[in-house]
């Protein structure tokens, strides 16, 4: 058996214990019913955590300062390839950004940003002066050492999408984000009310928009 | 703390090369220019950016980042702080306006 936590976690706070942040086995999930029929296996399911797996990883872009790069943290051609390949499995995301001078906003899909207000120029646009900073996370916000954002993936999800923009005033910028992928394998469990709502609930992303 | 020494040389001479998820720090920065004639040395950056939406295919890059120049027979030295921020994102090299054995330029960096 491997009990394998990601170190850095333990140094968020004296009050806070590393499987308060990480799913762990036992730990219960529900996937909420605005999942589609794409998703049947886990639609309005309720599950536990039957055994977890961290695996860290790495990734870094040089990006000229006033630009900006797309990355797809799915399996497709070209991407990161971090979400699992088969039903049953969910992938916690926890990204560590190391310091410099970039933004990122987070898609997902592609063009489709998570980040926006109510009115209609409100949304994010890296190529807009002041839009630029709409949503936009900074290194500091999840550090590497200390990673507070965390992404759920499973099998065939649309894709998150990080787009990656160094701040114009620097010549170039080195983007480093560190991954800790938790592979969780579910069981699937009575859906009881208790169950519901002790889980941690797991939304499609169009539940984040239109409010 | 890992240090290099060269010497100086119209030849790029490498330093060290940055690991891909970190940057390199220098630390410190010493030219003892024992010979007849005053030195500039350039310390620079090679590497190539990643293809972004500006621009899809890069090319190599090589950034000055540090240059000082000494006379003969004196010894110059950059501490951390006249250092700070000073970042490498790729391979770092110096690079003389001539070459002479009797100019060593010493190194010291780190990797974060």
């Amino acid at each position: 058996m491997i009990v394998n936590l990601a170190p850095t976690l333990k140094a968020v706070s004296t009050y806070v214990k590393p499987e308060d942040l990480m799913l762990q086995r036992g730990g219960w999930v529900y996937f909420t019913a605005s999942w589609p029929d794409t998703h049947k296996w886990c639609r309005d399911k309720t599950f536990e955590v039957d055994r977890s797996l961290v695996v860290n990883y790495a990734s870094s872009y040089i990006i000229p300062g006033g630009d900006y790069k797309d990355i797809d943290l799915s399996n497709a051609a070209g991407g990161v390839k971090l979400y699992p390949t088969g039903e049953g499995v969910l992938y916690e995301i926890l990204l560590g950004l190391k310091p410099g001078e970039y933004l990122v906003h987070v898609y997902v899909p592609k063009d489709r940003y998570i980040y926006s207000l109510a009115e209609s120029s409100m949304t994010p646009n890296v190529e807009d002066p002041l839009l630029k900073y709409l949503g936009a996370l900074r290194w500091t916000d999840s550090p590497h050492n200390c990673p507070l954002i965390k992404l759920y993936a499973v099998k065939d999800m649309p894709a998150f999408i990080l787009r990656l923009y160094a701040l114009e005033g620097v010549d170039f910028e080195k983007v480093t984000i560190e991954w800790h992928v938790n592979k969780c394998e579910l069981k699937e469990i009575a859906k009881t009310d208790e169950v519901v709502k002790r889980a941690l609930h797991v939304k499609w992303h169009e539940e984040l928009r239109g409010f | 703390m890992p240090t290099v020494k060269v010497s100086a040389n119209t030849t790029p001479q490498t330093l060290f090369t940055t690991p891909k998820h970190v940057k390199g720090k220098l630390i410190a920065v010493i030219v003892d220019n024992q010979s007849t004639s005053k030195k500039t040395i350039r310390i620079q950056d090679v590497f190539t950016p990643d293809s972004t939406a500006g621009n899809p295919s890069p090319t190599t890059q090589t950034i000055d980042r540090v240059q000082l120049t000494v006379g003969a027979g004196l010894t110059a030295t950059l501490d951390k702080l006249s250092l700070e921020g000073v970042e490498f994102l790729g391979t770092a090299q110096a690079i003389a306006d001539a070459t002479d054995t009797a100019c060593v330029i010493i190194v010291v960096y780190r990797f974060e």
